[in-house]
């Protein structure tokens, strides 16, 4: 019965003090005493009420006058008719047929007027919410939510990319809140790299000297502890937890009907895997969909696209509200500018930052609400100008995010949004 | 120096209560006076170092590390990876007295040391961007060399800064400029941060919004001296980089609309003036298209030389803190690019004194970072159970006394505060009498230049009418003489003639009459240009006399301003010491007082078990004495009264009821032991887990005062190299290399020493490809500060699965695994793995673990060594520098 003086022993590890900070990994999961891994469920999540987002990226930049703010009859309109939605009054390009039916969970933005015709600027502006400066670097939308929104208990990693290819890898878009909330890219939907363990090393092995080591830690922390050690010593606890739920990220255990539903495509498995990312709790999902750049040809394209897009998008949404989970859930559909309203030589529209559209929905979010205006031709912002600025804090708060306050970074106040902007108020419920 | 020396005894007539119990070294008398040590430039700087702990932290005979310790921190510090297996062992055998000394320099002068340094450098001043103008390794063996030489950090920094990647100088240089694309926003936050330590990127759109130090015109300094300067790709695409030697800025605050002309100054707010120059002189190489221009005075060279010439030392403050944190693990000032009067240094007499070896030794990195690795502060124990025994010094300092050092500060932060504005004020004034100053000479300058130009234009022209005049009197005569042959002779063509030569005459009269206005008004120039020069360099002269005055009031307010901002920090350190040593001492005692606790509840437990082994009416009245207040005692009370009641009352009447009583009485007892052990048990680990906690408090708050060794996470290549070490993938590389060059024909080393010294580093070379891996997943994104130590799950995967670690541990030759598999005996064998991955013997209870492991049944050794050196290398204890 009696004891050592100072054991530290696994029951102290949970209940302690935990070391936040600009550490990697916060709560000491100390020893193996994971208690809290035991039930990870959704319900518990649910309980928690953590705000999730979800953003698809439809990369190359998605023309407004196809999707959001058709123009029907306009000489810049193009060949498409415009459909009624769920919502009486909003109508959207026909290309969106289903997603029209979810526009009761939705909300449109028709005047974004970023004025940033390259790719690659127009993008650091919607993903940062700030202009591209040199020598700054801002932390991407999903860095930032990860930060604020993912608990330091996790085991799963905050800030997951979706990308048809490449990846596997952490990624650096997390800038200066460190590599803890950079994304992990799941190239093609495929899990994380090194989740299984190799042939050579046995169960019992593994098991053996994975029990030595926090043994061995277990010493150590007898003779120094400190925040470092603590988040080192988690990061296993992290990485042995996403092994042991390596299934969350195989899209293949979902319902053979679900699979059916979202569409056996790349981008209809994508979707369905955000919905299983979202659904084990996993903070910020990115979706990308490629590619719009439509310099010629834009109308077949965006009939291509679109089509592939309009039918798991609109199953996304209307699975999440029947979930329950839009109460929680942001879902941000955006691109890096739109396309002109003039049609080039080539049937195509190019780079168009000046008026376009983004569509958003879920929590926070008045559902059914129609921002801002263009003119007949769509050529310009004629109501309620917003830029990516006022678009980035409108997120943040949306799931709850003081978009005006700052992170600390090592003593330096860094603010979360661009402090000379704003939230768009009128569209937050 | 006289306000400090005041400070120091109005401070003393405040009153010190310092009650040493255990008194050792330091002599009452010198707390709260100057630190004599930092103040004595002469003195070595280890010296320096511990006096400044011993002053401020008090005792210096605080317990240092023991061999094993301090082999492994100064390996990993100066080489870059732990020790070898013989070198530890080698090192600790080794009696000789100086022994520490001797292996500092000897690591010291190893070539993998100035490998070493060149990734440190790379790392600080790259922060892992991509080489995209520049390879890699032909950067890595410039900085290599650099070191290997003992270059100083300042010729070095001045070589990077005014490089310009051109053919004639050492293209590797330019590196810090060509893969910023020479983008002066880019490169002006980096030389601020990396150059100078100071972050002034938030003072790109208007002032610091929380530094107060920082201003807008700080960051438009340094952006003047770098906006001039810009990317060029001559005919072959390569990235030069161009200067123009005109440009100036305005910048606009975002905040307040105040706008500012940019002048060249260094971020610490140091003026740098330009020199006058005529403005046909500006260039070496003029601006044209497809021609990369060359300034005569480039604003780039003139930060490069003056790095170590600003008063306020920022250069050599910055890079004496990066030196720091190398072997300290963090900065005197951190973080390490954040130097401003907010966020001053911990030990701001320790960066003052290492800025000035900094520039007495002309940066001799390798002197500096020999005198730190020397100095007993560096070699502090990690062992917070040693330190904290000798931690015996008691103080107290009444509420009121430090409410008085609260208010003395609060006054000096006020003084210095008007004595800054002040400073600003005399600043702006002396800037700007420059700026007329070097206008004036500019002009001067130019006027000179017109009057000889002019000179010689007159003189031109003179000789020209000269001609003029002489070939007209020659054509005259020549026209006369045609004239009378004519007459004379009557030749049909001499009309022709004639004519010809009128018309040459005529067209030389306009010649002669042009040349003689523009003679006029070359004469009428120079006499312009005379009488203007004399007002001229009156006026230059004039100014240069305002601007010498400017120039001294300027800094007379500046040294005001120092003298004020010195009281200020010594008063703050005042405040911040009393307030460390009494945080420490309440730390101290909340752990003896937690032990004191939980060693009188493990008597207590000990006590209970005791009584809970004897008669059950004992117990209860333990119990009742010790733990009456339980809820789980009233029932076992109860059943007792019942009890004796039951057994007096029915004596042997009623056996049966009294023995379910006696039953019940029984089990009430047992679950109040049990509940009463359980409250113990409870506060126990209580008092343990706060014993714990103020341990670590302490050590936390130890650290800072210098008293016991921190950890530092590895970088990703000390974490590679290490690795690589430890599992003996190095040595085998090295074994291989070794015989490969014996081997070859043409050996150019035939010595052993010199050929293997060239093995280790080609093995090196070899190797380095992978450490990649490492950098991907250990290191932060590219462009970021690299200091902070962070853990994620990726890395934990790849070290178990990635195979990478597997490979290694497998390795065949002399590796640990094979010398595991090897020992004659099991204590040999855990002997062998804690002396390889942690430079010290086993403990008893590895020890016990290991020999229990390897004795069970059934036990494959070969995994179970696999299994035991993968847990060592992905320990803590390995992933740390201690």
């Amino acid at each position: 019965m009696p004891r050592r003086l100072v054991c530290g022993s696994p029951e102290h590890g949970i209940a302690r003090r935990r070391f936040l900070g600009g550490l990697g990994i916060g709560a000491g999961a100390f020893a193996g005493g994971l208690n809290w891994l035991a039930h990870p469920s959704a319900a518990h999540l649910l309980e928690q009420r953590r705000r999730q987002v979800v953003v698809f990226n439809l990369a190359g930049g998605l023309s407004q006058l196809e999707s959001w703010d058709p123009k029907p009859g306009a000489a810049t309109g193009g060949p498409f008719r415009a459909i009624s939605t769920s919502v009486p009054g909003i109508y959207i390009s026909e290309l969106l047929p289903k997603t029209a039916l979810q526009m009761h969970h939705l909300a449109l933005v028709r005047s974004i007027n970023t004025n940033e015709n390259d790719h690659g600027k127009g993008a650091f502006m919607m993903m940062t919410g700030r202009a591209q400066v040199p020598g700054v670097d801002y932390p991407q939308l999903g860095a930032v939510a990860a930060k604020a929104l993912a608990s330091p208990e996790d085991t799963l990693p905050g800030h997951v990319q979706i990308t048809p290819g490449g990846g596997g890898q952490r990624s650096s878009d997390s800038a200066y809140l460190g590599p803890r909330y950079a994304s992990i890219v799941l190239g093609g939907g495929s899990p994380p790299q090194h989740t299984t363990r190799p042939d050579s090393i046995s169960d019992d092995s593994e098991q053996r000297r994975q029990e030595l080591r926090r043994r061995m830690n277990h010493l150590f922390a007898t003779k120094r502890r400190t925040a470092m050690t603590d988040a080192y010593v988690s990061s296993f606890e992290q990485a042995q937890e996403m092994m042991r739920r390596r299934e969350v990220f195989d899209v293949a255990l979902e319902s053979e009907a679900d699979q059916d539903r979202y569409g056996r495509h790349d981008f209809g498995r994508h979707c369905l895997l955000a919905r299983r990312l979202l659904e084990h709790g996993v903070s910020f999902v990115q979706v990308t969909h490629s590619n719009y750049d439509t310099h010629n040809e834009n109308f077949n394209f965006h009939l291509e696209q679109l089509g592939e897009f309009d039918a798991p998008f609109a199953t996304f949404v209307d699975d999440l509200a029947q979930r329950g989970m839009l109460e929680h859930t942001l879902i941000v559909v955006l691109s890096e500018f739109g396309r002109t309203p003039g049609i080039n030589h080539l049937f195509g529209r190019d780079h168009w930052g000046q008026a376009w559209s983004i569509c958003l929905g879920g929590v926070g979010i008045q559902a059914g609400a129609v921002i801002g205006a263009t003119n007949a031709e769509g050529t310009e912002v004629i109501d309620r100008q917003v830029d990516h600025g006022h678009l980035f804090h409108t997120y943040l708060q949306a799931v709850g995010i003081d978009s005006t306050g700052s992170f600390d970074i090592d003593g330096r106040p860094m603010p979360i949004a661009d402090p000379n902007s704003e939230p768009i108020q009128e569209l937050l419920s | 120096m006289s306000a400090i020396v005041a400070r120091a005894d109005s401070i003393r007539s405040v009153g010190w209560r310092i009650a040493f119990l255990c008194l050792a070294c330091q002599p009452l008398a010198t707390w709260g006076a100057e630190n004599p040590a930092a103040t004595e430039a002469s003195r070595p700087l280890r010296e320096i170092v511990d006096a400044t702990f011993a002053h401020r932290w008090g005792n210096q005979h605080w317990p240092l590390a023991d061999d094993g310790e301090f082999v492994r921190r100064i390996h990993l510090d100066l080489l870059g990876r732990i020790p070898s297996i013989a070198e530890t062992r080698a090192f600790i055998l080794d009696t000789s007295p100086d022994k520490r000394e001797a292996l500092v320099d000897r690591l010291l002068s190893d070539p993998l040391h100035a490998r070493r340094m060149a990734i440190w450098f790379d790392v600080t001043a790259m922060e892992r961007r991509a080489a995209t103008h520049v390879p890699q390794d032909e950067w890595l063996r410039f900085l290599t060399d650099s070191f290997a030489a003992d270059k100083s950090l300042e010729q070095l920094l001045r070589e990077m800064l005014v490089a310009d990647g051109s053919p004639e100088q050492n293209r590797a240089a330019a590196k810090f400029l060509l893969e910023r694309e020479v983008d002066p926003h880019l490169l002006t936050r980096d030389v601020g941060r990396i150059v100078f330590g100071m972050d002034l990127q938030c003072a790109q759109c208007h002032d610091h919004p929380n530094v107060e130090s920082y201003h807008q015109a700080d960051y438009y300094g340094l952006f003047a001296a770098l906006q001039r300067s810009a990317p060029f790709k001559d005919a072959e695409g390569k990235l030069l980089v161009a200067e123009k030697a005109e440009g100036e800025f305005e910048f606009v605050s975002v905040f307040t609309g105040d706008k500012g002309q940019a002048r060249v100054r260094l971020p610490d707010g140091w003026p740098l003036l330009e020199p006058a120059m005529a403005p046909d002189d500006r260039y070496v190489v003029a601006p044209a298209d497809g021609i990369r221009p060359v300034p005569r005075a480039s604003r780039r060279s003139m930060i490069a030389s003056s790095l170590l010439t600003t008063p306020d030392r920022s250069f050599a403050r910055n890079w004496g803190n990066r030196l720091w944190a190398l072997l300290f693990g963090r900065g005197l000032v951190h973080p390490l690019d954040f130097h401003h009067d907010d966020n001053p240094a911990s030990h701001p007499e320790l960066l003052d004194a290492l800025a000035e070896v900094l520039l007495r030794e002309r940066g001799s990195t390798r002197a500096i970072l020999r005198e730190l690795a020397c100095s007993r502060a560096y070699q502090r124990t990690f062992d917070v159970e040693r330190a904290m025994a000798a931690d015996t010094m008691e103080w107290s300092i009444t509420q009121e006394e430090l409410e008085q050092l609260r208010r003395d500060f609060e006054t000096a932060a006020d003084t210095e505060l008007r004595a800054r504005s002040a400073r600003d004020t005399a600043r702006r004034d002396w800037v700007t009498a420059a700026d007329s100053r070097r206008d004036a000479i500019s002009a001067r300058l130019a006027l000179e230049r017109t009057l000889a130009s002019t000179s010689s234009a007159i003189q031109g022209s003179e000789s020209q009418i000269q001609q003029l005049s002489s070939r007209m009197t020659h054509l005259q005569t020549a026209i006369e003489e045609l004239q009378k042959a004519f007459e004379r002779l009557e030749w049909p063509d001499a009309p022709v003639s004639i004519g010809l030569l009128r018309e040459r005459l005529v067209s030389s009269q306009t010649e002669l009459e042009q040349t003689a206005s523009q003679l006029q008004l070359q004469r009428e120039t120079r006499l312009k240009a005379e009488s203007d020069l004399q007002p001229a360099s009156i006026a230059a002269m004039d100014l240069e006399s305002k601007c010498a005055i400017a120039e001294q009031q300027w800094q007379a307010a500046w040294d005001h301003w120092r003298n004020a901002r010195r009281d200020r920090i010594a008063r703050e350190d005042q405040l911040y010491r009393w307030e460390g040593l009494i945080e420490r001492q309440r730390a101290r005692k909340a752990f003896l007082e937690a032990n004191l606790m939980a060693t009188t509840l493990v008597d207590r437990l000990k006590a209970l078990e005791a009584v809970e082994a004897g008669s059950s009416t004992d117990g209860l009245e333990y119990l009742r004495r010790n733990h009456g207040q339980l809820p789980e005692f009233t029932p076992a009370a109860r059943w007792h009264e019942a009890w004796m009641a039951v057994s007096q009352a029915a004596a042997e009447s009623d056996q049966e009821l009294a023995a379910e009583v006696r039953n019940r009485y029984q089990q009430a007892l047992i679950s109040a032991m049990t509940a009463a052990k359980a409250s113990l048990n409870d506060e126990l680990d209580l008092w343990q887990q706060r014993s714990q906690e103020a341990r670590e408090q302490w050590a936390s708050i130890a650290e800072r005062q210098g008293l016991v060794a921190g950890l530092t996470g590895l970088t990703p290549e000390q974490l590679a190299w290490s690795l690589m070490q430890a599992t003996g993938v190095l040595d085998g590389q090295i074994a291989a290399c070794e015989t490969e060059l014996a081997a070859s024909p043409d050996a150019t080393t035939p010595d052993p020493t010199a050929r293997r010294v060239a093995a280790k580093l080609l093995a090196v070379d070899r190797l380095s490809s992978s450490v990649t891996t490492f950098v991907s997943l250990f290191g932060h994104g590219a462009g970021q500060s690299q200091d902070a130590f962070f853990a994620t799950a990726d890395q934990s995967l790849f070290l178990g699965n990635a195979g990478v670690l597997q490979s290694w541990i497998g390795t065949g030759g002399d590796s640990l695994r094979q010398r595991v598999l090897a020992a004659p005996s099991p204590e040999l064998a855990i002997e062998e793995i804690s002396l390889t991955l942690f430079s010290r013997p086993a403990t008893p209870e590895e020890r016990l673990l290991w020999i229990e492991a390897i004795s069970g049944e059934q036990v494959d050794r070969q995994s179970l060594v696999n299994e035991w050196i993968w847990a060592g290398l992905t320990s803590i204890e390995f992933r740390f520098n201690r």
